[in-house]
């Protein structure tokens, strides 16, 4: 298939091995005619899955062991006043859109920095150099997803 | 992954919560089994760790000028410590009390 030179795709020499090894691009396909390689390459998301990758590690590291202890330790041993979890109470504060807010991103954030964190684990430490872009669609895929499914329950409350 | 796993608990708390007094008491029930706590105990220390490593890489990166001098690593970890204080206290009082 005869394709257009365009920004989405970048000519090099054959140097499969240290394209491979940049994990910005995210699949190599050896064209059919001479030695040319193409890399097909989407400019732009890198920089944005990295930033919600590094946002996602600080609700990790800051939020997210306050929540876990309540939602998850504190109720279930009974260390939390009575009403704390109550039915009422909680719909109440979740009304509240600053509440919303703050979940869409305790709850999405999180789930970025998995992706990111995953996939380089699939390609860098588990050695898998296939499948980038299937990799990349899964996990960025399942984020995404959890970011609308978010979004969704939150509208809906 | 772990701090992910909350994320998807969280996730189910919001639907029960959509759902009604009746999903929403289930899934309180739920989260009274020991099953439950046993999860949330190994999230709570995998997330922990986590808080840990993820702090020592900060103040690896981050390069604090304020004027000539650079803000000393012990400095940069102590102030992500008093944010991560205070940011459990602020969520648990609106969680608990508010």
């Amino acid at each position: 298939m005869q394709r257009e030179p365009d920004r989405d795709v970048v000519t090099a020499e054959p140097q499969l091995g240290d394209v491979l090894e940049d994990s910005e691009r995210w699949e190599v396909r050896p064209s059919r005619r001479g030695r040319r390689v193409f890399v097909v390459y989407l400019p732009g998301l890198e920089p944005i899955f990295w930033a919600l990758f590094s946002a996602g590690g600080f609700v990790a590291a800051i939020l997210i062991p306050v929540h876990v202890a309540i939602l998850g330790i504190a109720f279930g041993a009974g260390w939390l006043p009575g009403d704390a979890l109550s039915y009422g109470r909680i719909l109440h504060l979740v009304h509240n859109p600053l509440t919303k807010l703050y979940l869409w991103g305790l709850i999405s954030l999180p789930i970025y920095h998995w992706a990111h964190r995953f996939r380089f684990a699939i390609h860098h430490q588990f050695g898998i150099h296939g499948f980038k872009r299937l990799v990349a669609v899964a996990t960025y895929g399942t984020a995404v997803t959890g970011t609308v499914l978010a979004a969704w329950v939150l509208l809906r409350l | 992954m772990f701090a992910a796993a909350f994320s998807v608990i969280m996730l189910l708390f919001l639907v029960a919560l959509s759902r009604g007094p009746g999903a929403y008491r289930s899934f309180l029930r739920w989260l009274d089994t020991p099953w439950s706590i046993a999860l949330s105990a190994i999230i709570l220390g995998a997330v922990l760790y986590h808080t840990g490593t993820w702090f020592r890489l900060t103040t690896r990166i981050l390069s604090i000028r304020l004027g000539h001098r650079t803000v000393s690593r012990a400095a940069i970890a102590s102030g992500l410590v008093l944010v991560w204080i205070v940011a459990s206290a602020v969520v648990a009082y609106f969680h608990i009390w508010f």
